[in-house]
């Protein structure tokens, strides 16, 4: 089960070695991003497009806000 | 969105997954920083200064009045031990009394900005006409800074100059 986190623990995962992992429209994510953030829309996260992630590390996955 | 795009990870056989609950928006309203066109522009968050005088609610004005005049500013902030903001100490409040605690003359609930507040969106609301600065805190409520009209105003031309 994924695990809920809030900033603190981004930051610390992050420090750690975590990816970020936007899954926001492309749009949204050129106009916007965490530093160093991977792009995959949630409409567009597969198998395929998921090979683009690095299943060694943790993933943060995050959009907009609470939604 | 996040949760669904998690859970998506998991069944595609990720094992260290994460969902940052308050994703993007709670990110840049603690004044981290960021990526992309947005980068290009300046934010609140981008021009804060954390120059302004602070002081714990049980702090006497007395002993305040000289730290704010040295700060340059003519208010004080009133924070508690996290840094949220409680209160402004501005005016009357620092001439009067010198026994008095802050919280007990000090203004509350004073209006605060997200240091993700686009400067040109900043300068062009109704409500932002005639303020000379102001306190920029996180969503949380921690203060950042505060901002001066006259620092967002040269940053907006500069960045105008910058574009075209």
């Amino acid at each position: 089960m994924p695990e809920m986190i809030e900033l603190e623990e981004v930051q610390s995962l992050v420090d750690e070695g975590a990816q970020l992992l936007d899954v926001m429209s492309r749009g949204e994510y050129e106009d916007s991003h965490l530093p160093g953030a991977i792009h995959i829309s949630l409409k567009e996260l597969d198998a395929q497009s998921a090979a683009k992630l690095d299943r060694d590390r943790p993933v943060i996955a995050y959009c907009y806000d609470y939604q | 969105m996040s949760a669904r795009a998690a859970w998506r990870l998991e069944q595609l056989g990720f094992e260290r997954v994460y969902d940052y609950v308050g994703s993007k928006a709670d990110w840049f309203a603690c004044g981290m920083p960021r990526e992309g066109k947005s980068a290009e522009v300046p934010w609140a968050g981008d021009l804060v200064r954390d120059d302004v005088s602070t002081c714990a609610p049980d702090d006497r004005v007395g002993e305040l009045r000289d730290r704010v005049v040295d700060s340059g500013y003519d208010f004080c902030v009133v924070v508690n031990e996290h840094r949220i903001v409680l209160g402004l100490l501005r005016g009357d409040a620092l001439s009067k009394d010198a026994t008095a605690r802050a919280d007990e003359v000090m203004e509350l609930g004073p209006k605060t900005i997200l240091p993700s507040n686009p400067v040109e969106k900043l300068l062009g609301s109704r409500s932002s006409q005639g303020v000379k600065h102001w306190v920029v805190a996180t969503s949380h409520g921690a203060l950042l800074g505060v901002l001066s009209r006259a620092e967002a105003e040269r940053a907006l031309e500069d960045n105008r100059a910058r574009a075209e």
